[in-house]
């Protein structure tokens, strides 16, 4: 049995030095990846560039010798196609339009320079076999990644704005960019009391990428290896696999073409554990659900890879979740990790103080510590129903967190 | 020849890649995988702008040449520009690893080599996870510029990645051991290298305790001192960041003094491993930089464009991950350079301190952090026991200045299966180390 992987990758990339567009990058790079299922075992091959599939095929075929095992049940009769990508720009319009904020911000705040990358990239992604199984993910954003430095400052950035969004609202770049330097300006002393913590998800939940991985449970080396089926978090609190192409830019099948039915995007469900994330392999052999999270290049064996998951909101904006008092908006911190007993440190680098509808000030660098059992237990408050735009236009974690000054 | 457009200057880096993964999972072969890839990445430059092009259609090169040039502006006078004149004009083959390339050791030896590693932690009871994998690059390029540059030059790395995890639910510790040299042959013979370190790692995970915060005499392995010098000084010292900032400029202007006079970093593109960078993705020869010269703000890493702007040499730190990718200023072999003393005697006069072997990982900008993987109690001037914490922590700078002790040895290390990230590019191998390295009040967390 035959499986073809097509990635298409088109890009526009602009350089940006000082406020200024210092170098275009164009690139029209596809790549194809063909893999063969015999007799349980699979065998892969890819190439670069206008390739023969059928040579890719063959090669393919001849590696089926090493014996890799692959025992699962190919996708098949489907077709699917999403298409997002009605974004249109020229390179030319592009260059323009970033150069009219880039001149805003200059012209707004001169002490700060923004540097790095404005990426518009047209991705084409296909997964198609013999068995009818024909899956396509096309789509066009952009990226904005704006280091921002002030003069004079010996760090390499002293602040950020970054975002990916299928539309350039010029005006609202400039606003939430001058909004955040206006912030970094301000320089409050750290609140005596103690604040909720705003955190993007990823910072906390990776522990659940590591943990909740299937490889891991199944072989019994999971922190949470005894209390599967348990309630071990807050009622409140619950975790999902997200696939909605348009929330994450990316496809709504994994490697293997699994879209597996909705119950099975849950592995946490009003606090209780209810299974790990898996690809078809790992599922067959720890007996457990397939939850569709095959990952790999376009020319590998499709392996267990990560989970994209999210915690559900409850309607709450961030505001509302804050109920009347300011919270600790974290906006790098770089450093932290947790001990495998589920336990996070991580040192803050900027942070700014918010109401839930606008950020008033920068605090100084502090410590957050926390359980992983504590901050999404009794401790948890909640995720914001809004996207928060000056913080990469995600849904923010709230929760309790020890803050300690440095 | 290409067809190089007047009144602009253009370069074309042609990357021939050679590539083979064995991977191997709790006993399973997973992954087993051989490629051959070619691509290009062309530059024009304008005197104002930079337009890149990468493409996998060599014979195409010629038409995005002509393409990118209808984009710019040409300027007849462009070669007197100041970052064109940092441009050198090297040629030759400076192939090295043309007898020894992985990519002639068939696939069945590298998964019996992988397999042998394998074996070190497959029937191990006490290990309830592991993956070893076997990945190896060889990479020709040809870069030709308008100037007249043609060369050819080769990087190659062969290595292992050995994972492990002991234990259960709370009570686990994981470990990795890798390993890259520039040929496959010498990796048969580190068996007893990784096996040492699980059994360091095994006795870790059996008896190691928490200890207090607080702050404390640390001593750097050197895999620590090298994560340290890359994370917290090897990223400052990329020139790239300063364009512009006259105030930048200013606070690291060469000859300050940023740090103990017992501080010397390094960052060498010639030395073997997976630094090795004999000539950067613009062409220009890998210098020894000396970032800083005992305590001593000595030299910085640059592109044409970055030394041009600062009016420095280049340094031939100018490097892509891939033919997809302009090259940007990034390090290479960072390491600190080593001192007099032996790691006895640098241990030897502590009465309380810790001693970092292995990092998880490592940051810094203003504050650093290390996330240690095995540490030790130091107690009377020996090493006792291990010890568990989150992670070290301090104010780069005035860490710097409180280093007091260097041991005589250097080590550098070189790695498989991951690098250095910025930006949007990663991951680019370099390699890192230095000796033991001696730290006053460190805050441990």
């Amino acid at each position: 049995m035959r499986e073809k992987v097509t990635q298409i990758v088109k890009q526009t990339s602009l350089s940006i030095v000082q406020n200024e567009i210092q170098a275009v990058r164009r690139k029209n790079i596809r790549k194809t990846g063909c893999r063969v299922i015999a007799d349980g075992k699979i065998g892969v091959a890819g190439g670069l560039g206008e390739v023969s599939a059928e040579e890719l095929f063959a090669r393919a075929e001849k590696s089926l010798a090493y014996g890799i095992d692959y025992e699962v049940e190919l996708s098949r009769n489907l077709q699917k196609h999403n298409c997002l990508d009605s974004f249109v720009i020229s390179d030319a319009e592009l260059c323009k339009r970033v150069e009219n904020i880039l001149g805003e911000v200059r012209r707004r705040h001169p002490e700060f320079a923004v540097s790095n990358k404005v990426n518009l990239s047209h991705i084409d992604f296909t997964l198609e076999n013999e068995l009818n199984l024909k899956l396509q993910h096309r789509d066009c954003y952009l990226s904005l990644s704006f280091l921002l430095k002030k003069q004079g400052s010996t760090g390499i950035m002293d602040t950020f704005f970054g975002l990916v969004d299928r539309r350039l609202e010029e005006q609202r770049v400039i606003e939430a960019v001058s909004e955040v330097i206006n912030a970094y300006n301000n320089l409050l002393p750290m609140p005596e009391k103690t604040l909720p913590v705003i955190i993007s998800q990823g910072s906390l939940t990776r522990l659940f990428q590591r943990d909740l991985n299937g490889k891991m449970v199944g072989n019994k080396a999971s922190l949470f290896q005894n209390q599967m089926g348990q309630k071990v978090f807050s009622d409140r609190f619950s975790l999902e696999i997200v696939r909605d192409p348009i929330e994450t830019y990316g496809p709504d099948f994994d490697m293997e073409g699994t879209i597996p039915a909705e119950e099975l995007n849950w592995l946490i469900k009003d606090g209780v554990i209810l299974r790990p994330y898996t690809d078809k392999k790992t599922a067959l052999r720890h007996g457990f659900a397939n939850t569709g999270c095959a990952d790999g290049n376009y020319d590998s064996v499709p392996s267990l890879g990560g989970a994209n998951v999210e915690i559900p909101h409850a309607g709450k904006t961030l505001a509302e979740l804050l109920n009347g008092q300011p919270g600790l908006m974290i906006q790098i911190a770089s450093g932290g990790d947790f001990t495998p007993d589920g336990n996070f440190a991580s040192p803050v680098q900027v942070a700014y103080l918010t109401d839930g509808h606008k950020l008033l000030g920068r605090v100084p660098e502090f410590t957050i510590k926390g359980s992983i059992f504590e901050f999404f237990g009794d401790d948890f408050i909640g995720v914001s129903s809004d996207k928060i735009y000056v913080n990469g236009n995600d849904r923010m974690l709230v929760t309790r967190l020890a803050v300690e000054k440095l | 020849m290409y067809k190089f457009p007047a009144g602009f200057y253009a370069d074309v880096r042609i990357e021939k890649v050679f590539r083979s993964l064995v991977r191997i999972e709790t006993g399973r072969l997973e992954e087993v995988k051989e490629k051959d890839d070619t691509g290009a990445f062309i530059r024009l430059f304008d005197g104002q702008r930079w337009f890149y092009a990468s493409t996998t259609d060599l014979a195409s090169i010629d038409f995005e040449l002509a393409g990118l040039a209808k984009l710019g502006r040409a300027d007849a006078r462009i070669n007197e520009h100041p970052a064109v004149r940092k441009m050198q004009v090297n040629t030759g083959d400076h192939c090295r690893f043309a007898q020894t390339s992985v990519s002639k050791v068939q696939l069945p030896e590298k998964i019996t080599l992988t397999e042998s590693f394998a074996d070190l932690v497959k029937n191990d009871g006490q290990i309830s996870h592991w993956s070893v994998s076997y990945s190896d690059a060889h990479i020709i390029k040809q870069f030709y510029s308008s100037l007249g540059a043609s060369l050819k030059f080769d990087t190659q790395t062969a290595g292992l990645r050995l994972g492990f995890r002991f234990g259960s639910g709370a009570n686990v510790f994981s470990e990795t051991w890798c390993k890259a040299l520039p040929e496959f042959k010498p990796l048969a013979g580190l068996h007893h290298e990784a096996r040492e370190l699980v059994e360091k790692a095994r006795e870790f995970f059996t008896s190691a305790e928490k200890i207090q915060g607080g702050n404390y005499t640390v001593v750097l392995s050197p895999m620590a001192a090298g994560i340290f010098a890359h994370e917290s000084f090897g990223h400052k010292s990329e020139a790239d960041f300063m364009i512009g900032d006259e105030g930048m400029k200013k606070e690291w202007q060469l000859g300050k003094r940023v740090g103990s006079e017992l501080l010397s970093i390094v960052d060498d593109g010639n030395l073997p491993g997976s630094g090795f960078t004999p000539f950067d993705d613009e062409g220009n020869r890998a210098e020894k930089t000396v970032l800083i010269g005992k305590g001593i703000l000595r030299g910085r890493l640059h592109s044409a464009a970055t030394a041009a702007e600062l009016d420095e040499a280049a340094t031939g730190n100018a490097r892509s991950i891939n033919f997809e990718y302009e090259p940007i200023v990034r390090m290479t072999a960072t390491y600190i350079e080593p001192g007099n003393c032996s790691k006895e005697e640098l241990i030897g006069s502590i009465d309380h301190g810790i001693l970092i072997e292995s990092v998880k990982h490592g940051s810094g900008m203003s504050t650093f952090t290390l996330a240690p993987s095995m540490a030790y109690l130091i107690e009377n001037g020996k090493v006792t026991r291990p010890v568990k914490f989150s992670v070290i922590t301090g104010n780069v700078m005035k860490t710097l200045d409180q280093i007091d002790a260097v041991s005589d040895r250097l080590e550098i290390l070189s790695f498989v299966g991951g690098g250095c990230g910025k930006m949007e590019q990663y991951p680019l191998p370099v390699s890192f180390g230095g000796p033991y390295v001696r730290v006053r009040e460190i805050n441990v967390q």
